[in-house]
């Protein structure tokens, strides 16, 4: 292979993996923004969604549009019970984000686990028929699933963009991000905000659950592995900032592809916790972020 | 059964010197630490490593310590200073990060082969009556020592209970705390007598169970001993509320940073034991799971406890032989569904916990990290 072409692959393959963890990323901002707690049993929602998917498509023959739509709705139904029965309950015993995160990790363990006792642990494959060609991109291919990935990135951007600055719901949410009290103060339903983020954000998780599940196949671990991803552009984009979640997941996807090319591929995890290291020690509040307050005065 | 009994007893108390690490950075000083594994790993391989090529096994297990509390202060100071929930995604990283290279770097570890045939403690010691005397002596004092702390644990929880101040207080009847003690009593009797008749029939495992339940009973001793020092207060009062202590002239980061330190050096040593019991270190071995279990007892014991973290290592254990030994009978699942169902049961509770009882059996709910 040449020099050239080399690169166009490997810049198209940055985009998608880069597209991939800015989907997850942007669905577990969404949700930590209001909420203000690391949501682990996120990568639970991921794993669930593609598995439903799995369940309806392949085991039961379903239509594949229309199992995608039903793995949608249910992995936002999924997020939104979680919200209604653990965590606003103990916002209202006053636990700490603390305990919220702990708890969430009891979930994400409960559903990983659900998952390898009814489907197994061996990788599934969703993908219908024979592998195809692929689309011919300058000198560089990409699968119909792949292209899937990046376009919905870009749509899921936008719409949650367009959400945050230009609806009433999106005000309100950015309200209660930088201030739950005075938000609540001013009449806005608290709980109501954190509940739509749930259902919006687990959405999004699904979304982005389906889409790996389709490029990649299942594991039980999908979610996890995906999150930890979606979690470091989050992190280093700036955790509160879906612009800044974006474009630290499409560098992230970026410097991912290149050291994959120069270092050996087990490194690849190592890599991505190098940077969030970096983001940590030189710039905390990330790319585009503003500094968060630790603690209400 | 002596010998199933021997080896509950080692993982118990190797899990137990390992929760206590983690009760201090948690239940103490309310830092999250995700990665515990991390340290444990690294003390494992450390004490390995070095008593293979020749270093005596008490030095190579200090070394152990040593490195893995420097990898806790590497974390530390990158990350202390930041919003306590950015650790706990910083250690998961690190928990990974250890075990790649424990994978990946064959020269140092052997990656996937595993490290295989090194120096046990006691490994070829064959006591004689008077060597068995003095072994058996030891676990009896062992055994004192676990008795007299059960004594003064349940008169504390006596005086609280028939001593009610304000409204605060749930009064706890004092028949639950007749049937803790004597479930107790009976508990530490039958690793007791167990470890004697152990101990009496000497082989390598009864030995390092010996060892297990002496480092168990000095840790314990010494972290009591530290918890309720000053320097345990500010520790306590850092994880209700880190701008007290500061504006009391305390450096904060410091303390957090000692206490993250010691908790990694208390894992490294558990590590040292669980090569010790596994006799061949694979990085399989430590898998984040170990992690999540030790969260679990910590939590369902009562964080903030050290007799808490006990009672959950035990509750844990009991759980799982109960679950390996029954669950099979059942006939519901196969091998790989009840692992996985084990675990799922784990998470169950632990969310649940979290829900109805966050402060565990023994933590009190007045000194749980509730309103921030």
């Amino acid at each position: 292979m040449d020099q050239g072409r080399m690169w166009s692959q490997i810049l198209l393959n940055a985009l998608i993996a880069g597209s991939t963890y800015s989907l997850v990323g942007i669905g577990f901002s969404l949700i930590f923004s209001p909420a203000r707690f690391f949501h682990m049993a996120h990568g639970g929602i991921i794993t669930v969604a593609g598995y439903l998917v799995y369940a309806m498509a392949v085991l039961f023959k379903l239509n594949h549009s229309l199992s995608i739509f039903i793995a949608l709705f249910l992995a936002a139904i999924l997020g939104s019970v979680m919200e209604l029965l653990v965590f606003r309950r103990l916002r209202q015993q006053k636990g700490s984000g603390t305990i919220q995160l702990i708890a969430s990790l009891g979930i994400l363990v409960v559903l990983q686990n659900l998952i390898s006792l009814v489907f197994g642990d061996d990788v599934m494959v969703l993908n219908p028929g024979v592998v195809k060609e692929g689309l011919q991109i300058g000198a560089a291919r990409i699968t119909d699933v792949q292209l899937g990935i990046v376009l919905t990135n870009i749509v899921v951007f936008l719409l949650i963009s367009f959400l945050l600055h230009r609806t009433k719901i999106g005000w309100m949410i950015r309200a209660v991000t930088d201030d739950a009290e005075l938000a609540q103060i001013f009449g806005i339903s608290v709980e109501l905000v954190i509940l739509l983020a749930f259902f919006i954000g687990s959405a999004i998780a699904g979304i982005a659950g389906i889409l790996i599940a389709y490029d990649i196949g299942l594991t039980p671990l999908l979610g996890f592995q995906a999150l930890f991803m979606g979690v470091v552009a989050a992190i280093s984009g700036g955790i509160t900032s879906p612009t800044g979640t974006m474009l630290a997941g499409l560098l992230l996807g970026i410097i991912m592809q290149i050291s994959a090319w120069l270092l050996p591929t087990q490194w690849q995890e190592a890599i991505a916790f190098t940077i969030l290291l970096l983001f940590l020690l030189l710039r905390p509040q990330g790319l585009l972020g503003k500094p968060l307050r630790s603690k209400k005065v | 059964m002596v010998g199933y009994l021997v080896f509950l007893t080692i993982s118990a108390g190797l899990f137990a010197i390992f929760a206590l690490g983690l009760n201090l950075q948690w239940g103490f000083t309310g830092l999250i630490n995700f990665g515990h594994v991390a340290f444990m790993t690294v003390g494992a391989y450390t004490t390995v490593l070095l008593s293979s090529v020749g270093v005596p096994l008490i030095i190579a297990v200090i070394l152990g310590g040593a490195i893995a509390s420097v990898l806790g202060l590497a974390i530390g100071l990158s990350t202390l200073r930041l919003r306590e929930d950015y650790l706990a995604i910083v250690t998961i990283g690190v928990s990974e990060l250890i075990r790649l290279i424990a994978l990946n770097e064959e020269w140092l570890t052997r990656g996937a082969f595993g490290v295989q045939r090194f120096p046990l403690p006691l490994g070829n010691y064959e006591p004689g009556l008077m060597g068995k005397i003095i072994i058996i002596g030891l676990l009896t004092l062992v055994g004192i020592f676990a008795l007299t702390q059960l004594w003064l644990g349940l008169k504390n929880q006596w005086r609280e209970a028939t001593n009610i101040k304000g409204k605060s207080y749930q009064p706890k009847k004092p028949i639950s705390i007749v049937i803790w003690g004597t479930i107790g009593f009976a508990l530490i009797m039958t690793i007791y007598i167990n470890g004697c008749i152990a101990l009496s029939n000497y082989n390598y495992k009864a030995g390092l169970m010996l060892l297990v339940l002496l480092t168990l009973a000095l840790i314990y001793w010494g972290l009591e001993l530290l918890v309720k020092s000053p320097w345990g207060r500010v520790l306590k009062a850092i994880r209700e509320d880190e701008e007290i202590p500061r504006a009391l002239g305390k450096n904060v980061f410091w303390y957090k940073l000692q206490a993250f330190m010691l908790g990694g050096a208390i894992a490294g040593i558990a590590g040292a034991f669980y090569a010790w019991q596994l006799t061949t270190v694979f990085p399989s071995n430590f898998e984040p799971l170990v992690t999540f279990n030790a969260w679990t007892m910590v939590v369902l014991g009562g964080a903030g406890s050290n007799a808490g973290s006990l009672l959950g290592v035990i509750i844990f254990w009991a759980y799982d032989a109960l679950t390996r030994f029954y669950l099979p009978r059942l006939g519901w699942f196969d091998s790989s569904q009840l692992g996985a169902f084990r675990i799922m049961v784990i998470g169950l509770i632990l969310m649940i916990l979290m829900v109805w009882r966050p402060q565990g059996i023994l933590g009190k709910k007045e000194e749980l990290t509730l309103g921030k």
